[in-house]
């Protein structure tokens, strides 16, 4: 493998530490309030070359097809959820992320996957009276190569988009 | 003969005129059909009441001249102000003062759902409280001083108050202040605006006497039996409409439907009722350039099949984005003409998108039946229930690891460390002191419990530092010994004996990296997260501690060796205890489900585990905790 030097190595936990927290914090918002935009925060529908298919999307042992499908089940599902995040740590897994063709190109140091994992507590249903659960979730993500071509504005656009999510009430 | 509306809701024809059912009450109907509430009271503080169907009308004169109060009623509810009164009291009060604040549509909380107004209001009167205080504490003055705001309202990016004379000060001291991340200007005003206006003038009295009965009316002209169609096209030509001065301004116009809603909501009471008697609406020729002003058409109509919001100023999809998701049955909708600036197959693509079940489109067939069927049921989503554990193996390969893991994490680490980790593995563990606990468990909170884990929790809301964070990362075999044998002991219960105390899970991960470095972009690996308990066993004193609770995440991956398998990220959160209710499964899925679950964690026979559900109300926590207790008396060939 081709291994970053440790130099880089040390730049990628730093990102990654700062990426996690940033990300865990608009994703559980876009959760709470920002329902239309939480496609924006998942890897596209695709069958990687090994056959399997990504995201990779767990919610409560229910196994969700994908970001749409995931943001459908959302709105019919809980249509109100508030996060409280408790916890956030994570590792840098995969340190030289594979590009694919055509993909803009990212600098060594923002280039690699990572798994984040969540621990806190969502209120659903409704507002202060709604029942308080402890949840514990996974994420890995990946860089967003989609570049330009991922259609969405540039404001919009996720730095960091989810592969793969198990996420479970835990209390 | 206008057409119906469904029989029992019936309004009474002799009046023209609709009649209210009273949820609640003594009611009865004065000889004009008006309703009369016995013993109520009249005034203000009691037409306050929110969102009731009721509505307090003075007897005398009220067919021509709604009365004070109803009239305050009508304003709140449809009239031509948004003013929302929040105080008891008159409302002209000479001795208010009024303010008009800006700034604050840049604020955060602009983006709530009610354009950050509630949080406003409740920043205003916290600051202007406190405020106030002060300068009574400074000047002895020992009353307790609460600045209430009596009045308000939005217009445009203004937001105009009311306030008491006396507590004007305090609220001018505002100015300036940072409301969620803006800073907003609060300048006195003479007049609050629209109070110039005569009562009289902001809604032209009709002979009708209750704008909600006319609304009713309106209802039943609009609406087509046969057709179960609700008409709502062209609503400003309606000279009925127009004579009540209901599109003079924005601001009426916006409490118009909303108003019209809920009328609805009064007559078609059930979601069934809907589904049946209102299959069709248009919105035709309403000038809409966005669909907030009738949003609440998706709420009081979530089923509706068929939508028309042709001849409207519609020019880009992005107006219709608020009934995204909603509509959930939509078979027909039509869209031409309007001016969108979007092609037609974008936008074509773009809807279909939004509505799965949606059959035609601006009239010409978009789907086939068979194509709504694959689109709408690819896995049936089992609403949100909770279901069992995913374990998505292959050969066994996580299973046996994790047996292995658990064994070895609790009898024999530096063993276990040989066997799965190298140099590129990480490890990292975490506290979260905060978390829910059983609400059943006896075990108390105790000071300094979390002492042995605290010291290198990398929890990111807490440690910010840089360096914080990388000391709390174990990488590579020496620190994660040091790490792991820094740790308290744990005694995990059994996966064979005790499967209820655990929820273990795994998916396949790609992107994995591959040390032999034959394949620099990863190889397949698998995700997998343990949910469970532990006995804490104190390193020092040998002593076990209490119960945690906890989850683990480790990315499995291949060894340098062949064969070999190694843990290339593992992380560990503790907690206090939660119990295990919170991964058993609900009983939503079909029987067998629940059979085989019981069976899974019971270990009985499906035959015993149907046997002993049926025994229990086919409630699976009642069910297994039956088993427990039935356990030792249960024959062997309950058991699988």
């Amino acid at each position: 493998m081709e291994r970053p030097n440790n130099d880089i190595l040390d730049k990628q936990f730093s990102i990654a530490a700062d990426a996690a927290v940033a990300f865990t914090e608009s994703y559980y918002t876009a959760l709470h309030r920002h329902r239309d935009s939480v496609q924006s925060f998942y890897v596209p529908r695709e069958t990687l070359p090994d056959g399997k298919s990504v995201p990779t999307i767990m919610w409560n042992g229910n196994a969700v097809e994908d970001a749409d499908a995931f943001a459908g089940m959302l709105s019919s599902t809980i249509p109100y959820a508030y996060f409280d995040i408790q916890n956030v740590d994570c590792h840098v897994l995969h340190p030289n992320y594979p590009k694919p063709p055509g993909a803009t190109p990212i600098e060594p140091e923002k280039n690699f996957s990572m798994m984040v994992r969540a621990s806190g507590q969502v209120r659903v249903k409704e507002p202060r009276e709604g029942p308080l659960r402890q949840f514990g979730e996974t994420l890995v993500l990946v860089p967003n190569t989609l570049g330009a071509a991922g259609g969405a504005p540039k404001a919009k656009r996720q730095s960091w988009l989810i592969q793969t999510q198990l996420f479970r009430y835990v209390v | 003969m206008s057409p119906r509306l469904p029989a029992r809701r019936a309004t009474n024809q002799s009046s023209q005129r609709g009649t209210a059912k009273r949820r609640t009450g003594a009611v009865r109907t004065d000889r004009d059909g008006d309703l009369v509430m016995d013993g109520a009271p009249r005034g203000i503080t009691k037409s306050r009441a929110r969102g009731g169907a009721g509505r307090d009308n003075g007897k005398a004169g009220a067919k021509h001249h709604p009365s004070a109060s109803l009239k305050k009623e009508i304003l709140r509810h449809i009239g031509p102000t948004n003013s929302t009164s929040r105080a008891p009291g008159p409302e002209t009060n000479k001795s208010s003062k009024h303010f008009k604040i800006t700034g604050w549509k840049k604020s955060k909380a602009a983006t709530n759902a009610d354009g950050g107004v509630a949080a406003l209001i409740a920043f205003l009167e916290k600051r202007a409280t406190i405020s106030s205080q002060k300068y009574a504490n400074a000047h002895a003055d020992k009353r307790k001083h609460e600045v209430k705001i009596s009045k308000s309202r939005v217009q445009g990016d203004a937001f105009f108050i009311s306030v008491r004379a006396d507590e004007a000060p305090s609220v001018s001291r505002v100015n300036g202040y940072a409301f969620a991340g803006a800073n907003i200007a609060v300048e006195e005003v003479a007049q609050f605006p629209g109070d110039d206006l005569p009562m009289d003038e902001q809604i032209s009295a009709n002979t009708s006497g209750s704008i909600r009965e006319l609304l009713k009316n309106f209802l039943e002209r609009r609406y087509d039996r046969n057709a179960k169609l609700l008409n709502l096209s062209n609503l400003e030509q309606d000279p009925e409409l127009t004579s009540l001065g209901m599109f003079n301004t924005a601001s009426t116009q916006s409490k118009f439907f909303p108003a019209l809603m809920k009328i609805c909501d009064d007559v078609f009471t059930s979601a069934d009722e809907k589904r049946e008697f209102v299959q069709s609406v248009t919105l035709s020729g309403n000038h809409l350039s966005s669909i907030a002003p009738v949003s609440t058409l998706a709420p009081t109509f979530p089923d509706l099949k068929n939508l028309d919001l042709s001849t409207n100023n519609f020019t880009s999809i992005r107006g219709l984005q608020g009934w995204r998701h909603k509509f959930k049955y939509l078979d027909h909708l039509v869209v031409a003409p309007n001016p969108f600036t979007e092609n037609a197959v974008e936008l074509q693509n773009e809807l279909m998108k939004w509505y799965p079940r949606l059959r035609f489109f601006n009239r010409s067939q978009v789907r086939t039946d068979e194509d709504v069927a694959k689109l709408v049921s690819p896995t049936p989503m089992n609403s949100l229930l909770v279901a069992g554990p995913k374990f998505q193996d292959e050969q066994q390969i996580a299973e046996n690891f994790i047996k292995n893991f658990i064994f070895g994490f609790d009898s024999d680490r530096n063993a276990l460390i040989d066997l799965y980790y190298d140099e590129d593995c990480s490890f990292s563990y975490s506290v979260n002191t905060q978390s829910l606990n059983d609400p059943s468990t006896t075990q108390r909170h105790t000071k300094g419990e979390w002492d042995a884990w605290l010291k290198g929790s990398r929890n990111f809301i807490k440690v910010t530092t840089e360096q914080g964070r990388k000391v709390r990362l174990f990488r590579g075999l020496g620190a994660i010994r040091g790490a792991f044998n820094s740790l308290p002991m744990t005694q995990h219960p059994s996966l064979a004996t005790d499967p209820q105390k655990w929820l273990i899970e795994c998916v396949s991960q790609s992107g994995v990296p591959d040390p032999t470095g034959q394949f620099p972009g990863g190889v397949g690996g698998f995700l997998i997260t343990l949910q469970g308990e532990f006995q804490e066993v104190s390193r020092s004193s040998g002593q076990t501690e209490k119960v945690r609770s906890f989850e683990r995440t480790i990315v499995l991956g291949p060894g340098q060796e062949s064969g070999r398998l190694r843990a290339v990220s593992d992380m560990l959160l503790v907690r206090a205890y939660g119990g295990f209710a919170a991964w058993l499964p609900e009983t939503g899925g079909g029987p067998e489900v629940i059979v085989a679950e019981l069976s899974r964690m019971s270990g009985m026979t499906l035959e015993f585990s149907k046997q002993c559900l049926d025994e229990n109300e086919f409630n699976l926590e009642k069910a297994y905790a039956a088993f427990l207790n039935a356990k030792a008396s249960l024959p062997q060939a309950a058991f699988l």
